[in-house]
């Protein structure tokens, strides 16, 4: 645990002592079993109990995460520019909270944008992982400290009192006879003095702001159509709408574009074959640029183009099931237990706002309009692929309209830019639905086995094979060194990626997670949990049929065994608020799941009803342990969202391939939650704020969402849930 | 091609266009009417709902040449001056809106919703919000917008 209040610095210091810390822990560890006895070894710490992928996050962005722009204007209003990107997660409101309360501003005054991609940032760009919130709490603090610094200072000689008889209130610098003097009329002064190094931090007693509900930067202007994401920000004769047609089947390339009729139509304005970046299955595409987007795309449909072959045209499900079947790790534990085999089917991340980016490419230089979650990484990407110098791209990042981990990778950025090169004009570039579920990047397809024995009552091992499609990380964490090497080694990064975040939070002997992958020409990305949506769902799965093999209640069972007291204060807060066993009637049950990472844990009760035609969630009861929260509300909305995102993928969505081509293509065959799906009762209970840095809580919910929904459907019905979504096949 | 006529927002509209093209691309592309969104272009998703006399429609599937003589409402028209339709105000107390793109169209939907049924059951709130969907799952809040609003009534 890190100390909330802790002194920058000193915490480095002393992290490595306290991941060495539970040395009795080891020391019992090596205490040798009784070999006579044939005694199993004890579970022994997984690599992210040690180190996991937030470490990393804030291990590699650290040099330049102290590199905020916050401005206070003479009007007394605060710029900020946040260099992450907002896709309705609410790290606008959540970091705006924590600048106003360590700045000592109202809320009201913060004016937040994002910031534009800039290079000198590296890997303090990357919105991805659920990072942030804790990665931007030290420096928000020390900056805002200095800033507040420098401001009594300036205050102090203005008025001729002490630096130290001076506070800070409401965007004024207060002195103890009642004079005050605002942020604004000081800020012109306070800019010629020293920085103010030796500035203290707020402490968390002092908040006034951080901790407390509060409602969603700018939701009015949501609320009154005002808010613009990258398509609403230009009228479209000056930015000319522009849609796409790509290839039938995946990986496919262009052979021959017959465009008379799709020209010959009132309105088209140009066809353009652009070569898209086939190194980073950026897929290559013919667009179509009209005086509207219905008149483009009645254009597009208009288009006779031949495709070629595809790399993976004689792959159907089938076949892609037995290649991964073929590559899977082997369970191996002998001995009795319980065992499953597993099967999640691709999943786009289909965010309402479908991929769409602005830009206006010249000869001697380009801007761009998108929304990004590594905005450094696309405008390199755009440079290279434009022929310029990446100090010639402008790249304005626009909050979006989900994302989901598809904006890890920039597709509609670099194109957008080859379109308008080619164009030789501004281009708005809107990917079609049907494009974005067939042709864009998802959540790859994979099989699972999973093993857990028992001995003597007592669970003795745990093992959990994956294999998959390989999972795109090229994208790197937006500095050029992990760009580097993602790109030329993305089965490594994957598999850096997966040691660093799959574990089981359970003592249930020693475990063994592991993945194998093939890369195959559909492409993919990071999505929303990362290989926790599959591999934490299936263990909570597992461990539900554990307990009830060894004839235990699946939350007595999971108290007996959980790895901390942190983790056992959660499940007993969901249970407890659930009425975790109450009587319902036969074909309805509830089912629990917990998932533990981003330094956070999480717990759903999910009550479902099996009797109607689909099963319905009739309540969710949450509890969370993200250590401090510093916006309860928000933390609330996302787990809430998450329960209709694990109920989604558990019931209802999924791809298929059939030759080489995804079958579905809109939100007819593509289904997803709708109202109807939502629970009519609902409760989030966050835990106490405990002295810990904030945990992330941005995709944390899902596995134990799904593992719930699911562990539910199988306690109403007595199957097995084995192959998803669980509408389509049963069991 | 002939000029369409309609009211858009309460101003009167006369537009030269083919009357098949769909309305959202006419308000969009040609009267730079940026509130409604594009989802999915078949009906399916909601984001581009708005009002055709007072009901909601949705605008990707909507001819402009179906619309003359009518009255449309974005949701840019729906509240007058700068004090909120209850809808919207129900909206922002709940803090419904996480990336906010589907929002115009749930709102519209709503206010379609309680403008005919002003105390609606939930099975009456499933059935009309159905349509709309919101891939960051906002719909348990969207539920509580809406009972606000028809219990203040």
């Amino acid at each position: 645990m890190t100390a909330l209040d802790t002194q920058v610095g000193r915490r480095q210091v002393l992290k490595g002592f306290l991941i060495a810390g539970p040395t009795l822990a080891i020391a019992a560890r090596i205490g040798l079993p009784d070999a006579s006895a044939g005694a199993w070894p004890t579970k022994t710490d997984e690599v992210p109990d040690i180190q996991d992928f937030t470490d990393i996050f804030i291990a590699s962005e650290t040099p330049t995460i102290y590199d905020l722009l916050i401005e206070i204007k003479p009007d007394n209003r605060v710029y900020f520019e946040l260099p992450r990107q907002d896709i309705g997660q609410g790290i606008i409101t959540t970091i705006s909270m924590m600048v106003a309360d360590n700045l000592d501003v109202p809320f009201e005054n913060m004016d937040t944008t994002l910031a534009p991609a800039e290079q000198r940032l590296a890997a303090a760009q990357i919105t991805g992982g659920s990072h942030n919130t804790r990665a931007l709490w030290d420096p928000v603090r020390v900056i805002c400290a200095r800033m507040r610094g420098q401001l009594m200072a300036a205050a102090a000689n203005k008025m001729g009192v002490p630096v130290s008889s001076l506070r800070t209130e409401d965007a004024h610098v207060v002195a103890t006879d009642g004079r005050k003097l605002s942020y604004g009329e000081l800020t012109a002064d306070a800019a010629k003095l020293p920085t103010a190094p030796t500035a203290l931090p707020k402490k968390s007693s002092e908040f006034k702001i951080i901790g407390k509900p509060h409602n969603k930067y700018k939701a009015r202007d949501i609320a009154t159509g005002k808010w613009q994401y990258t398509t609403d920000m230009f009228p479209s004769k000056d930015f000319l709408p522009t849609v796409l047609a790509m290839a039938a089947t995946h990986g496919a390339s262009v052979v021959s574009i017959d465009d008379s009729a799709a020209k010959a139509m009132k309105g088209v304005i140009a066809v353009t074959h652009i070569p898209g970046m086939p190194d980073y299955l950026i897929p290559e595409a013919v667009a179509v640029t009209a005086e509207t987007f219905g008149i483009a795309k009645k254009a597009k449909n208009a288009l006779k183009i031949k495709w070629s072959a595809g790399p993976m045209d004689s792959l159907s499900d089938a076949q892609i099931d037995d290649m991964l079947n073929g590559i899977i790790d082997k369970v191996t534990s002998p001995g009795e237990g319980v065992e499953g085999t597993f099967r999640w089917p691709y999943v786009p991340h289909a965010p309402m706002q479908e991929n769409a980016a602005c830009a206006d490419v010249k000869k001697d230089g380009a801007e761009i309009w998108g929304s990004d979650q590594i905005p450094n990484t696309g405008q390199r990407h755009v440079a290279e692929t434009l022929g310029l110098k990446v100090e010639q791209v402008k790249y304005n990042v626009i909050p979006g309209g989900g994302a989901f981990g598809r904006h890890l990778f920039h597709d509609e950025i670099v194109m957008v830019a080859q379109i308008s090169q080619r164009v030789g004009k501004p281009i708005k570039l809107q990917w079609l639905r049907e494009e974005g579920i067939k042709n864009g990047r998802c959540r790859p397809v994979s099989i699972h086995h999973i093993k857990a024995t028992v001995s003597n009552g007592e669970p003795v091992s745990w093992e959990h094979r994956m294999a998959c499609p390989e999972m795109d990380l090229r994208h790197g964490l937006g500095d050029v060194a992990t760009g580097y090497v993602t790109e030329y080694n993305n089965e490594g990064a994957c598999q850096y990626f997966f040691t660093h975040t799959q574990k089981l939070a359970y003592k249930t002997g020693p475990t063994a997670i592991t993945l194998k992958q093939r890369l195959l020409a559909k492409p993919t990305a990071a999505w929303r949990v990362v290989y926790s949506g599959q591999v934490g769902t299936l263990n909570e799965i597992m461990i539900d049929e554990l307990a009830r093999s060894l004839g235990k209640d699946e939350f007595e069972f999971r108290m007996a065994n959980l790895d901390t007291d942190r983790h056992k204060a959660v499940l007993e807060k969901a249970a407890h608020e659930a009425q975790w066993g109450k009587k319902l009637p036969a074909g309805v049950a509830q089912g629990i799941g917990m998932h533990d990472e981003y330094k956070s844990i999480a717990a759903y009760v999910m009550e479902v009803d099996t009797r109607g035609k689909e099963p319905r969630m009739r309540a969710v009861t949450i509890a969370v342990d993200n250590g401090y929260c510093v916006n309860p509300k928000g933390t609330e909305s996302s787990l809430l969202g998450q329960a209709m995102d694990g109920f989604a993928v558990v019931y209802r969505a999924g791809l298929h391939v059939d030759n080489g081509a995804t079958r579905e293509s809109n939100f007819h065959d593509y289904k997803w939650s709708r109202q109807f799906d939502s629970p009519l009762e609902a409760s989030v209970h966050i835990l106490p704020n405990s002295n810990v840095l904030p945990g992330g809580i941005g995709e944390l919910g899902i596995p134990a969402a799904s593992a719930a929904a699911a562990n539910a459907w199988a306690r109403a019905t007595g199957k097995q849930p084995r192959n998803f979504p669980l509408n389509e096949y049963g069991a | 091609m002939a000029n369409i006529n309609f009211t858009l927002n309460g101003n009167p509209v006369s537009i030269d266009v083919d009357k098949d093209e769909e309305l959202l691309w006419v308000l969009r592309d040609r009267l730079d009417v940026h509130g409604l969104k594009y989802g999915c272009g078949m009906g399916l998703c909601g984001a581009c709902t708005s009002h055709v006399d007072g009901v909601a429609h949705r605008m990707c599937i909507t001819p402009v040449g179906s619309v003359a003589g009518k009255n449309i409402t974005t949701i840019e028209g729906l509240s007058k001056g700068d004090k909120l339709h209850p809808v919207q105000q129900a909206w922002v107390d709940n803090d419904v809106a996480q990336c906010g793109y589907c929002q115009a169209g749930q709102i519209m939907q709503a206010v379609s919703l309680l403008n005919q049924n002003p105390h609606p059951t939930d099975s009456d709130i499933d059935e009309a919000m159905g349509g709309n969907l919101c891939r960051c799952g906002t719909y348990f809040r969207i539920r509580s917008a809406i009972k606000q609003v028809a219990g203040s009534k």
